[in-house]
């Protein structure tokens, strides 16, 4: 009873009727989704579940996050359960790769907000998958390369440099 | 200094870049979030990451995630499994340890093949974990030389496994010893590639559908169940010990035994087909009709002349197909003197020093198996008979208490019918 309050409509796809649910942004826009994607946030399970009239408030998501968030759970929802083996399990996940690196194709700002928002609604795949893309920006890159991509002040003293370097020396040099 | 390139007037196709480079401007996330992302990294970077801000300092030091793989943290000059590389290996665990001293670490993980110089750190770096109430734990020591897997022993009782899980088996190439316990697959127990190290398996009590495995080399093989496809292609068998739940004919049995090592030819031909087993134990249930049809299993030691101690346990049932199966253990009655005894040829010496039968109330077809072992078995050592069969002690107290008198008949037709056909430095022993 508690998910048919918050499930604002029915929706047909792929020939069976899917519950939807409808999420509201903190600017006030409305997202119609499916059940089965939305639920990949365990927040909005959890919302989902304790039930509520005029769809879910997602108070800390703007509308152009979150459109790239359900793009992610659509996406990554569609997927069936992996049959092993088979060439197409292969094929969809090559797929699903490709679709991710696409996704992660967007500026540091949105990477941020990305990572708040997966952070927040609890979305462990696209929080993995954020944080990751954040993590080969900083592989193989020195200390300056990495305080100017990401706009870092470096605040040590001169001392304190010293005393890092010295910490440092020898460990994978 | 890259402050010289933006000064300058940009070029058209750079405009599109620099304003990327603006927008690039500021990983404005907390802290936990910032953890997150170095859990991602190898910790050389991690430790890298130090050297941005005091900010970065901070969150490398809360970061609960250790994770140290020697494959990655080696540095270009050492080679992987060198001596230099365990040195620096050792000397980065030790730091990084040392900076996360008394603090919570979730995860644990440490990839490195052992190596004699990291024994005494293990014992460190173990207290470290415990100290710092480390969730997740995950020590692999895999030496270099070993692609995949080179777990010895794999011993799984009671668990819920499925084919897919057991594919891990594929890549344990070293396996030598294999124990599958009421571990219900209702599949079949595949491994596709060979397992040339198996000394040992075991399938026992498992709901499973056939064992298919290449194990050229499987030295004792123990199963206990229903009746399935078994292929192991063990060519050096020394210890077979078999126990089928379901009645089956005496005939059906001759046909096991060359399943299990399936690219024999079947047993009834003369050869000897398993030259190397030594001990086999024969667990059996038949219905009471393919009682007279035990002279048939002698077969089995001529296929194994080298078998030196041969176990027989045969429940006799007797099998009514009235509206449901219902199965009776029954009292066979010892032979009568009426009917002459079968025999088979005389048959190559069989080297048998120990036999065992139980359930022996020298029935006909008993007496007459036990006769033709022992006449070809000139070196037969001990001769245990035990009329109790080996499960369900109380069998027959129902329909006749096994009486003093039926022991003593079951005795003296032993001794009568064995006398001049044992070897007389055996030793008869009869329960």
């Amino acid at each position: 009873m508690a998910a048919a309050d918050s499930c604002d409509g029915i929706s047909t796809s792929g020939g069976g009727w899917e519950k939807t649910v409808t999420l509201v942004s903190s600017d006030d826009a409305r997202f119609e989704v499916r059940e089965a994607a939305a639920s990949l946030s365990q927040t909005v399970r959890r919302m989902i579940r304790a039930g509520g009239d005029g769809g879910i408030p997602l108070p800390k998501v703007d509308a152009r996050t979150l459109s790239t968030v359900l793009e992610y759970c659509n996406k990554h929802a569609a997927v069936p359960a992996p049959a092993p083996e088979s060439s197409s399990a292969e094929a969809a996940a090559v797929d699903l790769e490709w679709f991710d690196k696409e996704l992660m194709h967007v500026d540091l700002a949105t990477l941020c907000s990305l990572i708040r928002a997966a952070d927040y609604l609890e979305v462990a795949g696209l929080l993995d998958l954020t944080c990751k893309t954040v993590a080969d920006m900083i592989k193989s890159k020195t200390a300056e390369e990495i305080r100017q991509m990401f706009g870092i002040q470096n605040d040590f003293t001169p001392e304190e440099e010293e005393q890092l370097s010295r910490e440092n020396a020898g460990v994978f040099e | 200094m890259h402050k010289q390139y933006t000064n300058a007037e940009p070029l058209p196709w750079e405009a599109n870049l620099q304003r990327r480079k603006l927008e690039f401007q500021h990983l404005d996330l907390p802290e936990d979030m910032l953890c997150k992302i170095l859990s991602q990294l190898p910790l050389k970077e991690v430790i890298r990451t130090s050297d941005l801000s005091s900010k970065w300092r901070y969150v490398r030091t809360i970061n609960p995630k250790l994770r140290f793989d020697g494959m990655t943290m080696c540095s270009h000059r050492s080679i992987y499994g060198s001596k230099q590389c365990t040195q620096e290996f050792i000397q980065s665990v030790n730091a990084a340890l040392q900076q996360h001293n008394g603090m919570f670490v979730e995860d644990f993980e440490l990839k490195f093949g052992l190596h004699s110089e990291l024994v005494i750190h293990l014992d460190d770096w173990v207290r470290f974990v415990t100290a710092s109430q480390t969730k997740n734990l995950a020590f692999d020591l895999v030496p270099a030389e070993f692609r995949g897997r080179h777990d010895r022993k794999f011993d799984l009782h009671l668990v819920r496994a499925t084919t897919k899980d057991l594919n891990v088996l594929s890549s344990c190439s070293s396996l030598e010893w294999l124990s599958m316990v009421r571990c219900h697959l209702d599949d079949e127990l595949k491994v596709d590639l060979p397992l040339p190290r198996l000394k040992y398996l075991c399938v026992a009590d498992s709901m499973i559908t056939g064992i298919k495995v290449n194990a050229m080399n499987i030295e004792t093989f123990v199963y206990k169940g229903w009746r399935y496809p078994i292929e192991t292609r063990s060519l050096d068998l020394k210890d077979a010990h078999l126990h089928f739940f379901d009645w089956i004919s005496i005939e059906d049995t001759l046909t096991i035994l060359p399943t299990v090592l399936s690219h024999m030819p079947t047993m009834l031909e003369n050869a000897s087909k398993f030259s190397q087993l030594k001990y086999l134990v024969l667990e059996l249930t038949v219905s009471d009709k393919d009682a007279g049809n035990i002279l048939s299993l002698a077969s089995y030691l001529r296929a194994a002349p080298l078998v030196e101690k041969f176990e027989l346990h045969v429940t006799l049932l007797i099998i009514l197909f009235l509206p449901q199966l219902l199965q009776f253990n029954v009292v066979i009655y010892p032979h009568l003197d009426l009917e002459p005894l079968r025999s088979f040829p005389q048959c190559p010496r069989i080297y048998l020093k120990d036999l065992y039968i139980s359930g022996f109330v020298a029935c006909t077809g008993q007496l007459e198996f036990l006769l033709h072992t022992v006449e070809n078995a000139p070196g037969l050592e001990i001769l245990t008979l035990d009329p109790a069969p080996k499960f369900d002690k109380n069998v027959g107290t129902e329909h006749g208490q096994r009486t003093d008198l039926f022991s003593q008949d079951v005795r003296e037709i032993s001794i009568r019918y064995l006398s001049g056909r044992i070897s007389p430095t055996a030793k008869l022993c009869i329960l």
